[in-house]
């Protein structure tokens, strides 16, 4: 892109802002970090996954050899305002901060290198506050100052919903938790789940692993929103690739003996258990079975599994569990080049942060993004950017991720299945990149 | 079968010794004090994060970690809230001891974010979790240890309060406080005795259970408020009968999980087992006696005049629709929220400015009615007036069967019937619906559109003005006028044949029809409203912001709305202020939670060149006709206003003067 446009880039860097012919990074396998968990029922971003190695999603930009000027809200000769809309404060102070550290690190990369056809991005952070006011407010701002809104998080997304609609800004988010957001014409989630589908890959690698274990499964849930719908959703899915449920529960936030529950579980002689809700309160669950001797052949998790402080908070009652997840891994973060340039640059924008799964795919939406730009030329406008995401398909960031129907809103049909073993997680399945399957209706 | 009784009988044991230990030093607290803390939450949460700085970061070993903790930090604690904030607050209304104590949560939940900032800081259980086995559950013998300690502070309580001296003395300062004094006694030092022991055993509570419930800012302080079901069973004075109804709702829980089947329906019962355990034990308790034979008048802010409150009323229009104009769309939107909220804090004014009745859940009002509103599913603007409507009619229904409360209960009953609503209706398909949020179509006037935050924002100030009309024009009415009367002293309205209780559920209706109102506009404003937004625990710092900022006048109203809209505003953009923003409004509370003029009176009398002209008008002292009341003796200050001719034998401006006047034909 920009050295499509003159300026003096190498071909190696070229094609790492543009996702070029490398590709796959996914068959390199990959690590990622934990997910978001919080206090609340945010959906631990479920569903996805796409075929180990295959396209990462970019293509040659179209020539571009001038900016073209003010062409549309937030455009000018010089520069691109693009909006983050995160919760970055609220109830769970920093809840998605590292989505929008990503997106930070990404400008700052993307401007290093000169910028997308001319023109620098200047990023807008907003905060949404954990709230769907909040998530309102930033929309509303970004739809009269920016863009476009890149890389966005927020567990109250359809607070901005209608607003996003109305305006017609493109909206690439690290992910759409609600479904009115998912379904608002103009947004589009990296990690792009859909509360009315779900992959095969995960139920049919642990009835695989499980068998008869997953004739005596139990589902755990939190009650709280999103939390209750995404539960429903998972356990269609399961059911109908023969998981058989005898025990299913949804607890209530305030609830803090969970040892009847685990007694229940002990009772009806559940083998396989799967949890859908905060790590904290995941912990908690956890502690209550070490506590009552209850061991199943299986403790599962989403991505929320995969994050730091449930690790902590946790401590030895997590040995054993496994997560399935659609990103690379940090633990093999050494051979993916991708993720090397996401923690190189986030490092220098906060100095203090951790690379974090919704970060991975905030910086991918960053990425998808400036790709999207240099593909629509100088005459730059939003109907340019949205009609070229919608036949965006397999796109993987350069293998940062499993391959993300974007366009289509289809969840990725590929995960990886990781187990935490002496406090550190290990790659369970497949050996590397991904396991994949299909996506079904539900 | 057997096998699985017993063990959900034990299992359900330990979580009653929980909540046990939870209630008895909330109980402690309110039987010697008649204060209520709605913070005693807060102080567990605030000394668990204390008890694993000492014992985890600090690596100091476990018995003086806790020796710091439970003997010095929390007694210090209790002595300083006793000393800065609760001293003298047992005879203040409930209004006053509840937002003082909500301001104490505030403020505690401030520093605890402020001092440590979220991350996960697991706390192990004593003796590393080893236990036993009782039928097919563990026990392990730090759960042991908290059934002990349940056992132990109930017995020893019981024994404090009724065999020793020092125990009645603490008992006696609120019955009789003066009386006390001339035996000898030092009332304060009791009462700070009181607050001490309730934070060490609030302390206590926090350490024995952040092993299970982990360190959280607001996760102890839930759990607390599902043990005030224990609390009100042992009728917030007995401690045998708290532990009796601790043990039972630890018992109610365990046995749900066990027997019920687990359908979706079943699941919102479970979870609303300790608000409906709440409404039982309050709807069974004894009806608290009238207390007689004292008359304490609130000095209220003046009442403007009809023809001042239409020009402020047109001056507030003007500037908005200039502002709406001129601001940024995002500053224009949060102008509209904040005149939407200045809508709800104006149903509190009747309720508990005029009325003195508190309600904790003012927002699940707001709530029906952005459900009404939502599913009606029409821009017309007669859907206001149905979520109004609907709004309005729960309000009664939750009147109705509190008839017989007064005071703290009743206060109580407003926040069972809250939790009732997150657990059960706002969590059903019917109400919020599969994803737990519903859109909401604008509002569309004949001729008008109001697509744009300016014309939204004008509507805003539109309703609120009116509503504010309404409220003055409810004040200056003789409804109004018996609203204070009840107020100030309902023994009196009594004896003067006021209907209390059908007055009281006209109210509430009226007060959650406004909220209910409040509702449709903030569903139209975001386009969107979700479960979340209406929980209980919003309409804590909704109450606190409408006492601070003033709860007897409108500007009051719009002054809370403002605040109330601008603090996650600012707390977003100024990260840094964020805990602070919590710790300034406790602080802020505490100091004006007193006076339910709030900061609106101050303002008031800013730019005065003269000093008010106070007539003190003593009281004399009437005889005792009730062995445990108090007859207080109050010189109540009266303002400038001009007064109408009442006897001199009544405080002259006090709504009882005025009742009475009406009494003899003068309306």
């Amino acid at each position: 892109m920009t050295s499509a446009c003159g300026s003096a880039l190498s071909k190696e860097q070229r094609d790492q802002v543009l996702g070029g012919t490398n590709g796959a990074g996914a068959g390199s396998g990959s690590g990622a970090t934990g997910g978001t968990a919080g206090e609340g029922g945010t959906d631990g971003g479920s569903t996805g996954g796409s075929s180990g190695g295959g396209s990462s999603g970019g293509t040659a930009p179209v020539a571009c050899s001038g900016t073209g000027g003010a062409t549309d809200t937030g455009v000018t000769a010089n520069s691109i305002k693009i909006a983050n809309v995160s919760d970055t404060s609220g109830p769970v102070s920093g809840l998605f901060e590292a989505a929008q550290q990503a997106t930070k690190a990404y400008v700052a990369y993307v401007n290093s290198t000169g910028g997308v056809c001319g023109r620098k991005l200047e990023l807008l952070a907003l905060d949404s506050r954990t709230d769907s006011r909040g998530e309102q407010e930033g929309t509303a701002q970004a739809c009269n100052q920016a863009f476009a809104m890149v890389g966005s998080m927020s567990a109250y997304d359809q607070g901005g919903a209608q607003q996003a609609a109305s305006c017609g800004i493109p909206d690439i988010r690290a992910a759409s938790v609600t479904s009115q957001r998912q379904n608002v014409a103009n947004s589009f989630g990296v990690n792009s789940t859909r509360m009315t589908h779900q992959p095969t890959a995960p139920p049919d690698y642990f009835k695989s692993k499980y068998g008869g274990a997953t004739t005596k499964a139990a589902f755990l849930y939190l009650n709280a929103e999103v939390t209750k719908q995404n539960a429903e959703s998972f356990m269609k899915a399961y059911s109908g690739r023969g998981f058989n449920w005898i025990y299913t529960q949804s607890i209530d936030i305030a609830d803090f003996n969970y040892s009847p529950y685990v007694v229940q579980m002990k009772e009806k002689g559940v083998q396989y258990v799967q949890w859908l809700g905060s790590g904290q309160h995941g912990a908690r669950l956890l502690q209550a079975m070490k506590q009552q001797g209850y061991t199943p052949q299986a403790f599962v998790m989403d991505a929320t599994g995969y994050d730091a402080n449930f690790v902590k908070s946790a401590g030895a009652a997590a040995e054993g569990v496994t997560v399935f997840i659609n990103t690379s891994l940090v633990e093999e973060g050494g051979s993916n080049k991708e993720q090397q340039l996401y923690r190189q640059w986030l490092a220098r924008v906060a100095p203090n942060a951790r690379p974090d799964y919704f970060g991975f795919f905030a910086w991918g939406a960053a990425k998808l993004f400036v790709q999207q730009v240099a593909k629509a030329g100088p005459n730059l406008k939003r109907s340019a950017i949205i009609d070229g995401l919608k036949s965006v398909r397999d796109y993987t960031a350069d293998g940062l991720f499993a391959a993300q129907d974007v366009g289509g809103k289809r969840p990725s049909k590929c995960w990886a299945f990781i187990k935490l073993q002496g406090g550190k997680w290990v790659r369970e399945a497949p050996g590397s990149g991904y396991k994949c399957g299909d996506v079904v209706g539900v | 079968m057997l096998s699985a009784f017993l063990t959900f009988t034990v299992l359900g044991l330990v979580t009653g010794a929980g909540y046990a230990v939870a209630a008895s030093g909330l109980v402690l607290t309110y039987s010697t004090t008649r204060v209520f803390n709605v913070g005693h939450g807060a102080v567990a949460m605030l000394m668990a994060f204390l008890y694993w700085e000492l014992s985890v970061h600090l690596e100091l070993p476990v018995w003086l970690a806790l020796l710091l903790t439970v003997g010095v930090a929390a007694p210090v604690l209790g002595w300083l809230a006793e000393r800065v904030m609760m001293r003298h607050l047992s005879d203040a209304p409930v209004s006053t001891t509840l937002v003082v104590t909500v301001g104490l949560l505030v403020l505690l939940i401030g520093a605890a974010q402020a001092i440590w900032p979220p991350t996960a800081r697991p706390v192990q259980p004593f003796f590393n979790g080893d236990g036993f086995p009782v039928g097919s559950a563990f026990v392990s013998y730090h759960d042991l240890m908290t059934v002990i300690a349940a056992v132990v502070v109930a017995a020893a309580l019981y024994a404090l309060l009724t065999f020793t001296r020092i125990g009645i003395a603490m008992r006696a300062t609120v019955d009789n406080r003066g009386l006390l004094q001339l035996y000898g006694a030092r009332p304060s030092l009791l009462s700070t005795l009181s607050w001490a022991i309730g934070s060490a055993l609030a302390a206590l509570a926090g350490i024995l259970l952040t092993p299970v419930v982990q360190l959280s800012y607001f996760d102890l302080t839930l759990l607390v408020i599902s043990s005030y079901a224990a609390a009100v069973f042992g009728r917030l004075k007995s401690l045998p009968w708290t532990f009796i109804g601790a043990l039972l709702l630890g018992l109610c829980q365990s046995y749900a999980v066990g027997y019920l089947p687990p359908s979706e329906l079943l699941s919102g019962v479970r979870a609303a087992i300790p608000a409906l355990f709440l409404f039982a034990a309050l709807l069974l308790a004894p009806q608290a006696q009238l207390r007689i034979g004292q008359i304490k008048g609130i000095a209220g802010v003046r009442v403007p005049s009809v023809r001042k409150a239409l020009i402020s009323g047109a001056g507030l229009i003007a500037g908005t629709a200039v502002l709406a104009f001129v601001m940024a769309p995002q500053h224009t939107d949060r102008m509209a929220l904040g005149f939407i909220l200045g809508i709800v804090m104006l149903s509190l004014v009747p309720l508990t400015g005029y009325g003195g009745y508190v309600s904790l859940t003012q927002f699940t009002f707001v709530g029906i009615g952005a459900i009404v509103v939502a599913r009606l599913d029409s821009p017309s603007p007669l859907t206001l007036l149905a979520g109004a409507a609907a709004a309005a009619v729960v309000g009664v229904l939750v009147a109705l069967p509190a008839l017989r409360l007064q005071g703290l209960y009743l206060a109580l009953s407003t926040l069972a019937f809250g939790l009732l609503m997150d657990k059960l209706v706002f969590q059903a398909d019917f109400a919020f619906g599969f994803n737990g949020s519903l859109e909401v179509p604008r509002l569309a006037l004949p001729g008008l559109t109001l697509d744009t935050p300016a014309s939204y924002a004008i509507l805003s100030v539109v309703v609120f003005t009116l509503v504010g009309f309404g409220v003055l024009a409810l004040r200056r009415s003789r409804y109004g006028r018996i609203l204070l009367a009840m107020r100030d002293s309902p023994a009196g309205c009594a004896t003067l044949g006021l209907n209390l209780r059908w007055t009281r559920v006209r109210l509430f209706g009226l007060s959650a029809g406004i909220a209910g109102l409040a509702g449709g506009l903030l569903g139209g404003l975001n386009q969107s409203v979700s479960a979340t937004e209406f929980q209980l625990f919003n309409s804590l710092p909704l109450l606190l912001l409408a006492v601070v900022a003033g709860v007897t006048s409108v500007s009051g109203a719009a002054i809370g709305g403002m605040t109330l809209m601008l603090l996650p505003v600012v707390a977003g953009e100024f990260e840094a202020l964020g805990g602070l923003m919590f710790l300034l409004i406790g602080v802020a509370a505490l100091g004006l939670g007193r006076d339910p003029n709030g900061v609106a009176s101050r303002l008031f009398t800013l730019g005065r060149w003269r000093p008010s002209a106070k007539v003190t008008v003593p009281f004399r002292r009437p005889a005792p006709a009730y062995a445990t009341g108090t007859a207080a003796v109050r010189d109540v200050p009266v303002s400038e206003a001009p007064v109408s001719s009442v006897p001199v034998s009544a405080t002259p401006g006090s709504p009882a003067a005025e009742v009475r006047a009406s009494r003899e034909g003068k309306w």
